[in-house]
């Protein structure tokens, strides 16, 4: 508290402020103030860190990149600077890169579902299903209601069975979290795979409320909407049970068609014959031309 | 100084709200002549406790030392109002000598007639008003209608059973003039403006922040009638299902008990808000009696663009301007793009004046020519509303935005 101590009051102050506008998404704010504070305190590493945050936050990867290596070639432990160059490095696609980071981390901190949960998305993306479970599993024994183990664990339930099966991460996330954005996406895309795509669009519409330029979120949205449009109706049974129904709906159709041929009189059995293929034509085509137009 | 500093430290570092504790260490420091210190000392016990006379004094008295005359009286005459107050010798002495440097200047001037005294005009702060707003008439009828008559007219807003006071959300993309036009009411409404950003509030110490903003509604509720204005208020009551720390919550929670009044009294005090992220806004803050007025504030119309660039180019040499081709070319253009527009034409005839010395103003072309380079800053935020409106099934809080991207062909 002494004029000694003036500096490390303010460098503290500073990070604090910048720490608080980064949370709210004011980046440009942010970034003046963590400029201005690496101005004054240029070996602060967590401005340093704070600054290709930003970069990164604000869709500048080749800087937030640049920045991070910067910091991690004078902090070489710092926490921070590498799950931000294992992400960067994830989506730049060095996925083997990224992997030995989580690993170097994992190594570093063996208790952190933070990092279990970073190297399961890892394995998600990259379809290393049972790897990502066990990932999402040694996450949650540490902390039992990681919010993002359990969206990890929950989207692998639902991968390994989308036909809505009860997912008990699923519920233990929407009970300890209800409030997080990847409880809802979670839910939407549980609703979806079990066939209730109104419910899930309902769900889907409320997050894009709270997050309105995420373009995942729209997207989501657009296929939602195009799943449930009324001139959806007639590929009802394709919607909900997917290849099965299509092979049987075809089926029926082909034999139907052929004992038509027979039973029925030709003209008749003509016209059956083509709204047959305009509803081949339309399964194909119609879907697609909604989404482009929604 | 029976006191040691380590002492005191030691003391405020277990106990950071005693006032008198800190009162005397900020004096210590004043006493060694670590004025800067002394300053911060004062500064923290004053946020701390708003109407600590004492510790305004301190502070004066800091300032002084420091060189800084006029902040040292000001603070001095806050002191003076404040209960408690005890004056100071040296800056009572001080004040006297300002008060007669302050006396009006006179002067003479030579008029070319005769020798006459004239009082020289006392800068007063500019206000604006309504006129000062280029364009948005609609805008404009909408506030006066649903806040600034409402404030001055209560009574006939009684009778129809609506209330003056209360809180009003202005939101659109950035650089459009919220700002502008939060002063513009609190001028129309014969009211003191009270400002606040998210650097009056934020504080490093566990319940500063939230005994700043307190402090913004008291200086408000003591100056009324008063608007007390928050800019980007997404940042102060940002929505708490986003927030991660328990700082920003309590921020939010403190913001919701002030604006809701418990144990005092916000009857004329208009609370304004301003954002271009209407939905980082806590929902809370946006339900009746809150921010439950939501205002929308579009890109300047073509009119009012004619008119910024007039603005802009007033006492900048320029050749045959026609303000309304260059509105044309700007479609969704803030205020802020058309300075920057305005700016690059500048650069261009600078550039060409250095190269080959020709010395002329801005023409159209230059105009023309900028901009082509520049983008309007507005479409990245109505890009996000369309998400909002089209896509999320928004609410009625957003139909005016609806109805702006529906008539310019962005829906």
């Amino acid at each position: 508290m002494s004029s000694d101590s003036n500096g490390p009051r303010d460098l503290a102050a500073i990070e604090h402020e910048a720490h608080a506008l980064v949370e709210r998404r004011r980046y440009a704010q942010a970034e003046v103030t963590v400029s201005r504070g690496l101005k004054e305190f240029p070996d602060s590493t967590q401005l340093q860190y704070l600054a290709a945050f930003i970069d990164y936050a604000c869709d500048r990867p080749a800087a937030a990149m640049q920045g991070v290596k910067m910091l991690l070639s004078q902090a070489p432990q710092h926490y921070g600077a590498r799950t931000l160059y294992a992400q960067l490095l994830e989506n730049d696609k060095q996925l083997v890169e990224a992997e030995r980071v989580w690993i170097d981390l994992l190594r570093d901190y063996p208790q952190s579902a933070d990092c279990f949960a970073g190297y399961g998305e890892l394995m998600l993306k990259t379809l290393h299903l049972e790897k990502a479970r066990r990932l999402a599993q040694e996450g949650l024994r540490h902390s039992p209601e990681h919010a993002d183990c359990l969206y990890l664990a929950a989207m692998i339930d639902l991968i390994r069975n989308p036909r809505g099966a009860r997912s008990e991460h699923l519920q233990l996330m929407l009970r300890e979290h209800p409030e997080h954005v990847r409880s809802a996406v979670a839910l939407a895309v549980a609703l979806s795979a079990s066939g209730n795509n109104r419910g899930a669009l309902r769900i889907a519409q409320e997050v894009l409320r709270q997050r309105p330029n995420s373009p995942e979120l729209v997207e989501m949205v657009r296929e939602l909407k195009a799943q449930t449009h009324w001139s959806m109706l007639p590929l009802y049974p394709i919607q909900r049970w997917g290849w099965s129904a299509a092979i049987v709906i075809t089926l029926v159709a082909i034999i139907g068609l052929r004992v038509g041929e027979r039973a029925l009189p030709p003209s008749l059995s003509e016209t059956l014959t083509w709204i047959w293929l305009g509803y081949v034509i339309y399964s194909w085509t119609w879907p697609r031309l909604l989404r482009r137009w929604i | 100084m029976s006191e040691s500093r380590e002492d005191l430290e030691r003391g405020l570092l277990s106990d950071p709200f005693n006032g008198e504790l800190r009162g005397r260490y900020a004096g210590w420091l004043l006493d060694s002549s670590e004025h800067a210190a002394s300053l911060a000392q004062y500064e923290i016990l004053i946020r701390q406790s708003p109407e600590n006379a004492s510790a305004h004094v301190g502070a004066a008295r800091a300032l002084l030392r420091l060189g800084k005359a006029a902040e040292a009286a000001r603070y001095y005459a806050h002191a003076r109002q404040l209960s408690g107050f005890a004056p100071h010798e040296e800056l009572e002495a001080h004040l006297a000598a300002t008060a007669r440097t302050h006396a009006p200047r006179l002067s003479v001037v030579d008029g070319g007639r005769s020798d006459t005294v004239v009082e020289l005009a006392v800068a007063t702060q500019q206000r604006t008003r309504f006129d000062d707003i280029a364009g948005l008439e609609d805008l404009k009828r909408t506030i006066r209608l649903q806040i600034i008559e409402p404030f001055l007219q209560p009574g006939l807003f009684a009778k129809f059973k609506k209330r003056a006071g209360g809180g009003v959300l202005l939101y659109g993309p950035p650089g459009c003039g919220k700002t502008l036009i939060a002063r513009a009411v609190a001028t129309e409404c014969r009211a003191e403006f009270v400002s606040v950003g998210i650097s009056d509030v934020l504080n490093l110490y566990i319940g500063e922040s939230e005994r700043n903003l307190a402090a913004m509604f008291d200086k408000a509720r003591h100056s009324r009638p008063c608007v007390l204005f928050f800019d980007e208020i997404d940042a102060l009551g940002f929505a708490r299902s986003k927030a991660h720390s328990e700082h920003t919550r309590q921020i939010v929670n403190e913001f919701l008990a002030q604006l809701d009044g418990f144990g005092t009294d916000n009857r004329d005090v208009l609370i304004l808000a301003a954002t271009n992220m209407p939905w980082d806004v806590d929902s809370a803050l946006k339900r009746p009696g809150r921010f439950s007025r939501q205002v929308f504030v579009p890109p300047p119309d073509e009119a009012a663009r004619a008119h910024i660039v007039e603005l802009k180019l007033a006492g900048v040499p320029h050749e045959d301007i026609d303000p309304k081709a260059i509105a044309a070319l700007t479609p969704h253009f803030s205020g802020a793009d058309i300075e920057g527009l305005v700016e690059l034409a500048k650069d261009y005839v600078l550039e060409e004046h250095l190269a080959q010395h020709t010395e002329r103003g801005i023409r159209q072309q230059d105009l023309q020519r900028a901009a082509q380079s520049v983008n309007a800053s507005t479409l990245d935020w109505l890009r996000t509303a369309r998400n909002l409106v089209k896509y999320a099934g928004a609410d009625d809080a957003y139909s005016e935005v609806g109805r702006y991207l529906k008539t310019h062909k962005l829906g």
